[in-house]
């Protein structure tokens, strides 16, 4: 066998495991162009019996070309349940200030962890990654208690304030910072400049690259966020729509493949448009430190 | 530089998805629900309830003078004179019609003719009675009885003789062969007797009864003609009060019925009533004893009336509805609004009218079915078909057909059928 040979087979292999990735997003784009019945026509052939356990009685079938291309579940998720659209604006709200939130004061501190020199500073750097390591769920009830103290639960404060606080965020941008040379920090404190105007004039235009990523990713983790509405938010109407995906019913099958499909294409989007600065992002932080 | 070229592009290709997206997305934001007027029926809906209905009364009517005497009359005779006139006062005991006594005194000729048939097809019955009594056959038994007991006394008198010697045995027992059958003829006697009497007694029960039939007969015809007597007598037609003639219906010549009253004569003896015609299909809600509010247009007042009369006039379809009404400034003959409001037919299910739909001969009205998506809840209408109970002017009540739980669809911007999704107009 050749390497010309190696290589195509090479990529068939690579194109099947990138297919067994992509399927679930294929499966949700064609699907919400079909009808409920149609996409779930095969799956009774495995849960369908008598007995309370569901048992296999056929070969589980995924359709991935509609026989027949409907727009009735965009109908019904964009006109005539218009909950769909109260909800994707939710998530917006909810989501756009945190990423902005985060942008600022993670390059803000990154700066002072990695440019300014002070007393403890690797101290308390130290005790920003402690907090990156722990979950969510470890600061889930001191979180609800301040923000109760605070009046602020059952806000949209009490989902934006706590994430605009990333320790992850931090991180990542101090790694870029630090690749930035100190000659050109210290030539703009010779012209006068102060911090603030180092930062803004010169680092924050130098690690856009790592804002970018840090964006992105923050966007992700934000619009996929579930626990922190489910807790903090009694109101259902302010909830996001990540929340609402999972409540969707089985005889609503077709309307969760659209709903999931409009939920999936701003993130879509968003790593189309950065995707070199994602890689960047997570190159940088794993080779630099 | 092929490599940032590809980044350029790609980014490009990105920004124009997204300003795709956002624009779609918008423009649902905004128009969504304009565009959910454009596609589905707007409907309104309205909860079942339960209770009575209510039945909206109004009429006009007018106010009269409450003592009021209508003279009706049985009998089809025509007038033969009017002394009176309407609006004429007039006094108790006046002459005030002469009625045609010609038909009434030649129905008393026939019935007395009819009378002396009766009278002797009754005796020619009583006298057939008196024979099959006669019939009985008691005679003929009274001679067995008679033999019967000559032949004992000879049996017992040649028993004594026959034991004193005086005759021999066989001569005894010709005697008492002799007794024996007298004693048998009384017996078959007796039998066949009692079998006749029966059918003779039979025959006078029914005799009894042709009897009683033509006593009947003739005293229905007797009071028959006193009845013919006393109209006779009336037929000369008086007032019964000191008052004034209101109505006279007929003029000389016409025949009387017994529908229009000869004439109505008012006296303010006892102050005044309100009449109202109502058709029979709202009198029929109206009990005596319920009270109107009416307004006595000239006084511009409102009285409280209480119906004490429903008179019902065959020949219109309507009732007059007669009330008790007081007032100090009566004068009679004013003109009055008469209203009520009356619950009646107590119903579990209970829908407005609007709601029942009539573009099929079933009756039914279409049912609101709630769908909890994970958006929020869609609406769909059932079609249900229903059994309709009495209505007023709003509400109807249901026999059969809804559990009393259900929203139900009162209008639509369309015409629906099952299934159907609509929006709810707020």
């Amino acid at each position: 066998m050749n390497n010309k040979k190696k290589k195509y087979l090479l990529a068939v292999l690579l194109m099947m495991i990138a297919f067994v990735f992509i399927s679930p997003l294929i499966l949700t784009m064609t699907g919400s162009f079909m009808e409920s019945d149609e996409i779930t026509e095969k799956y009774y052939e495995f849960s369908e019996t008598d007995n309370s356990v569901p048992e296999m009685i056929g070969y589980f079938f995924l359709r991935f070309v509609p026989n027949k291309i409907t727009l009735s579940n965009y109908n019904e998720v964009l006109i005539e349940t218009q909950q769909f659209l109260k909800m994707f604006w939710n998530s917006v709200f909810l989501v756009v200030p945190i990423v902005l939130g985060q942008v600022l004061i993670s390059s803000m501190a990154a700066f002072v962890f990695a440019k300014v020199e002070f007393k403890g500073r690797e101290i308390i750097f130290f005790l920003y990654i402690i907090i990156m390591m722990m979950p969510f769920q470890v600061t889930l009830v001191p979180n609800y208690f301040t923000l109760n103290w605070l009046n602020l639960l059952d806000t949209r404060a009490a989902i934006i304030l706590p994430g605009i606080f990333s320790a992850f965020g931090v991180f990542l941008l101090r790694q870029f910072m630090i690749s930035i040379p100190n000659d050109y920090i210290e030539s703009a404190k010779i012209d006068g400049a102060n911090l603030f105007t180092i930062f803004f004039k010169i680092v924050f235009p130098i690690t856009k690259g790592g804002i970018a990523s840090l964006a992105i990713l923050g966007f992700i983790d934000n619009w996929n966020m579930v626990e922190q509405p489910l807790i903090f938010l009694d109101d259902i109407s302010k909830h996001p729509l990540s929340i609402y995906l999972s409540s969707v019913r089985e005889t609503e099958i077709g309307v969760l493949f659209t709903a999931g499909f409009l939920y999936l294409l701003p993130l879509i989007i968003m790593f189309l448009y950065g995707e070199n600065y994602l890689v960047e992002g997570v190159s940088n932080t794993t080779t630099k430190g | 530089m092929i490599n940032n070229d590809y980044m350029k592009i790609g980014k490009n290709k990105a920004k124009t998805i997204f300003k795709v997206f956002i624009v779609f997305i918008l423009i649902f934001s905004f128009f969504s629900k304009s565009f959910l007027a454009w596609t589905l029926p707007r409907v309104t809906i309205e909860k079942v309830d339960s209770g009575s209905l209510l039945k909206v009364m109004r009429s006009e009517g007018q106010v009269l003078r409450k003592r009021k005497y209508e003279l009706y009359y049985d009998i089809t005779v025509r007038i033969l004179e009017i002394n009176t006139d309407k609006y004429e006062e007039v006094s108790k005991g006046e002459v005030l019609m002469v009625l045609d006594t010609t038909p009434l005194e030649k129905q008393i000729k026939n019935l007395n003719v009819e009378l002396n048939k009766l009278d002797l097809a009754l005796d020619r019955v009583q006298i057939s009675r008196n024979n099959t009594l006669l019939g009985l056959k008691s005679e003929s038994l009274d001679r067995l009885i008679r033999e019967l007991n000559q032949s004992k006394e000879n049996f017992d008198s040649q028993t004594i003789i026959y034991e004193s010697g005086g005759i021999s045995k066989n001569e005894l027992l010709n005697w008492e062969n002799s007794y024996n059958v007298s004693k048998e003829n009384y017996e078959k006697q007796i039998e066949s007797n009692l079998k006749s009497n029966e059918l003779i007694k039979n025959e006078i029960l029914g005799i009894d009864i042709q009897i009683e039939e033509y006593n009947l007969s003739i005293m229905t015809i007797k009071e028959e003609i006193i009845s013919l007597e006393e109209d006779i007598e009336s037929c000369i037609v008086k007032a019964n009060e000191d008052g004034i003639i209101e109505e006279l219906p007929y003029s000389k010549g016409m025949l009387i019925n017994s529908s229009t009253p000869l004439y109505v004569l008012s006296s303010d003896i006892e102050g005044y009533e309100a009449h109202s015609e109502f058709p029979n299909e709202t009198a029929k809600f109206i009990s005596i004893g319920d009270k109107f509010s009416v307004t006595i247009k000239e006084l511009g007042e409102v009285v409280n009336g209480i119906v004490i009369e429903k008179r019902k006039t065959d020949y219109n379809g309507v009732v007059t509805l007669i009330l008790d009404i007081e007032h100090d400034d009566l004068m009679g003959g004013e003109v009055c609004d008469l209203f009520l409001r009356k619950q009646y037919g107590d119903y579990d299910v209970r829908i407005p009218r609007s709601a029942i739909y009539a573009n099929t001969q079933i009756e039914n009205v279409f049912v609101l079915v709630e769908h909890d998506t994970a958006f929020g809840k869609s609406y769909t209408v059932k079609f249900q078909e229903v059994l309709l109970g009495e209505s007023d002017d709003i509400n109807i009540g249901i026999v059969n057909g809804l559990y009393g739980n259900e929203k139900i669809i009162t209008s639509s911007s369309r015409d629906l059928s099952d299934g159907d999704k609509v929006i709810l107009d707020e």
